[in-house]
């Protein structure tokens, strides 16, 4: 007792030798609001903390998504941002799900609302969480393998003006001005920003493919007493890339689109148990697509085309209700809610070559849910979760309309005690065809697949080490499957999934993590095994007024020339607490991995695939500065 | 309720404790820029905040607002004592605030009244004095 004493006047003493500023620096890092938000028992959490953010200078959500052990940033053949990719699949992303403040961002053609967050700017975002591996059911509205929560900046931490701006290779340029005040029961925080991202540029047969892009940007967010509700705009017009061109001949073209969301969140009883959430979001897009020869098509007499064009506008509305209620019963807390969705694609106004599609392209999904969890406490230290959901779809579109249900189960084991967590998931998921796999294979009928996922998660930490090991097997139902069955058909693919994870924390300024890791994907386009491997190291250190970041991505994918490494190094320097200047470079040796385009070249009357590679992460250097008033 | 205790330990951070350390010791900080007593005699009807300081060096917690030479406050508390909110709302709007402890840009910051230290006769000593405000 005497020992434990002492112990503790040397620790107030050594503590009490820290000036304001350096003990208001360290509360502000030890009260990261990731802290109230994240969920152990949601998934494997990797958590991006707004010092790690700005130590970072993570410009955009990509550049904190080159480090995961199941994905990492890709973009689609036009130049979207789509972790999966697989190409030409227009999008391959539907199961990875965007949410801004616990909304759910998505899209009646895409499933998911990564191709507009995954590479807006991250001026607006306080922390992100990412979960590996399936969520639980009472998060997603549909089965999802990858989870990415964005939460904003809180106004009751913000208050005051705050400006952003930065310069950047190829004239790439970001500006952005926030404000947050309060005002009796009221806070609020506004944001605008404009950003012109100019992209490295290439020649493919004579054919430039550019993936340039313009961001207007605002968002409001408002609290007011139990209610928040969040306004999203973004205005975003972009180069065509690679088009959807078979020959990857894309001669013009542009796309555009025009995103809203107004959102909200109100609780009600006196313990905030009852939950209702509201959201509206449109995607107001438009796609003019010139090409030589011919786009991507299943039909072999478009080979014989000189010219395609292709020019379509659309409107995608998603409606989101969900009601949720908790409870606490003897070792139990149990979740019961309700979710409604309606996708709708409609408005769909096409031009073929010129000539106005008698049949345009149109979706009305309705899906009402009810879920229930029940985490169980075992023991002080042992949880047990389980929780199913049950999908009622009402789904329509030009190519099919039909009733059906699907059913998602999720089992779950964490034990967490002195420094060590396990976590055990198992999860059952039914999965309907999304409207973008219908477009791209031109498939009429939705198929529901299913894909299971186990998963396991050992971490073990002492002192300032953390070590954790990750292993994760997918199981995904092969959609060719029925058709195919006689053939000898594999009914289901196999994919697994490991890492190993060791992270230092020197101490409150000085950190490092890392992380091995091997992928084996069934690649559903190619019908191979692809295998990937990788490693992640990075450093975020601080001396004085400085703030340095190193960071080094290596990934090699078998069955491709995808093979590099991507090193990011940053500085930051605080003239004041009111006036940082900053300098980062983006894969500085221009050595990162690849992504893998396809396409056909025609030897005579002989086609024959082609691959081109280029990579999703540009070589970019850019100073900036901020100041706050 | 032991569900929750624990949901509440998965969901939050280990580090927890460490935040409340912090917190603890720059709200001592600013207690001892205002007074040169030894024992301090606060008054606070926030639960949280009072276990906090429970281990606080010379911060004793009195029974009613009368009692104390400051009052911490979280809401609104009908006291004419010298105040410390943690809010700037409440700082605003409260005539007895003589300082805030409160976020401001995304960093915490800590302001004091230059006029309403006055009115109780107070000054700020040391290296806190540079946050005193005419605001």
């Amino acid at each position: 007792m005497k020992y434990l004493f002492i112990i503790l006047l040397l620790l107030v003493d050594i503590l009490s030798a820290y000036s304001i500023d350096e003990m208001l620096e360290l509360y502000r890092k030890d009260s990261d609001l990731s802290k109230q938000t994240k969920n152990e028992s949601l998934g494997h959490l990797t958590i991006y903390t707004r010092d790690d953010i700005e130590r970072m200078q993570a410009h955009k959500l990509q550049d904190l998504l080159n480090s995961l052990r199941s994905f990492r940033y890709d973009e689609n053949l036009l130049g979207m941002p789509d972790t999966l990719h697989l190409d030409p699949l227009l999008y391959a992303s539907d199961v990875v799900k965007v949410f801004v403040n616990n909304h759910e961002i998505t899209s009646a053609f895409a499933g998911s609302g990564l191709f507009i967050y995954g590479n807006m700017d991250l001026g607006f975002v306080d922390h992100v969480e990412i979960y590996e591996g399936s969520t639980s059911t009472n998060v997603n509205s549909e089965p999802s393998m990858v989870t990415i929560k964005l939460y904003t900046k809180s106004p009751n931490r913000e208050l005051g003006s705050h400006l952003f701006g930065y310069i950047g290779s190829r004239a790439t340029n970001h500006e952005n001005i926030s404000y947050a005040g309060i005002d009796d029961n009221l806070e609020y925080y506004v944001y605008l920003s404009r950003t012109d991202t100019n992209r490295e540029e290439y020649i493919h047969e004579g054919y430039k493919l550019s993936r340039n892009y313009e961001d207007l940007h605002a968002l409001v967010t408002l609290k007011y007493n139990n209610l928040t509700l969040d306004t999203d705009l973004l205005k975003r017009r972009m180069d065509p890339f690679l088009s959807t061109s078979m020959f990857a001949l894309p001669k013009d073209g542009e796309i555009g689109y025009l995103y809203g969301r107004v959102s909200s969140s109100m609780t009600f009883l006196e313990d905030d148990s009852l939950k209702l959430s509201l959201s509206f979001m449109r995607i107001d897009g438009s796609l003019d697509l010139a090409m030589d020869k011919t786009r991507w098509s299943h039909n072999p007499a478009n080979l014989s085309l000189t010219q395609d064009h292709l020019e379509t506008k659309s409107l995608d509305d998603i409606y989101q209700v969900k009601v949720q209620k908790d409870f606490d019963y003897k070792n139990n807390n149990i979740i019961i809610g309700t979710e409604y969705i309606k996708k709708k694609l409609h408005g769909v106004e096409t031009y073929n070559n010129d000539v106005l599609s008698p049949d345009p392209e149109f979706v009305n999904n309705s899906i009402a849910s009810l879920y229930i969890q029940d985490d169980y406490l075992l023991r002080d230290s042992q949880l047990l979760t389980a929780s199913v959901k049950a999908n009622h779809y009402d789904s329509a579109s030009n190519r099919d309309a039909k009733i059906f249900h699907t059913l998602q189960a999720r089992l779950g084991y964490i034990y967490s005690s002195d420094g060590n967590m396990i976590k055990l998931f198992a999860s059952s998921m039914q999965l309907p065809t999304e409207q973008f796999l219908l477009a791209s294979t031109n498939q009429n009928e939705i198929d529901i697949l299913r894909i299971m996922d186990y998963s396991i998660e050992v971490a073990k930490s002492h002192h300032n080490h953390k070590i954790a090991l990750c292993f994760e097997y997918v199981q995904n139902e092969n959609p060719d499957s029925e058709e195919n069955l006689s053939n000898d058909v594999d009914r289901y693919y196999h994919n697994y999934s490991g890492s190993l994870k060791y992270d230092y924390k020197y101490d409150a300024y000085n950190d490092m993590t890392s992380m091995v890791y091997a992928n084996k994907i069934h690649n559903y386009v190619s019908n191979k095994i692809d295998t990937v491997y990788g490693a992640n190291l990075r450093m975020l250190n601080s001396w004085r007024k400085f703030d340095f970041y190193n960071e080094l991505n290596y990934y090699k994918r078998t069955n491709s020339d995808i093979d590099g490494i991507n090193y990011n190094a940053g500085l930051r320097y605080k003239a004041t607490q009111a006036l940082i200047f900053s300098l980062k470079g983006t894969n500085i040796f221009n050595s990162a991995a690849k992504s893998e385009y396809k396409y056909i070249k025609m030897y005579g009357y002989i086609p024959a695939d082609k691959s081109l590679y280029y990579p999703p992460v540009d070589q970019m250097f850019s100073m900036g500065v901020e100041y706050s008033f | 309720m032991k569900t929750f205790i624990f949901l509440l330990l998965i969901i939050t951070t280990t580090l927890q404790a460490e935040n409340s350390q912090w917190e603890k010791l720059i709200i001592e900080k600013i207690l001892h820029s205002i007074s040169h007593q030894s024992a301090l005699k606060v008054y606070t009807e926030d639960t949280n905040l009072k276990e906090k300081l429970s281990s606080a060096d010379n911060i004793h917690f009195t029974q009613s607002c009368d009692d104390a030479t400051f009052v911490l406050a979280t809401y609104k508390q009908k006291c004419k004592k010298p105040k410390i909110v943690f809010n700037y709302k409440d700082y605003l709007h409260s005539p007895e605030a003589i300082a805030v402890f409160f976020w401001q840009k995304g960093r915490p910051t800590i302001r004091f009244s230059s006029k309403r230290l006055e009115e109780f006769g107070l000054k700020v000593t040391g290296e806190l004095s540079k946050f005193v405000s005419s605001k």
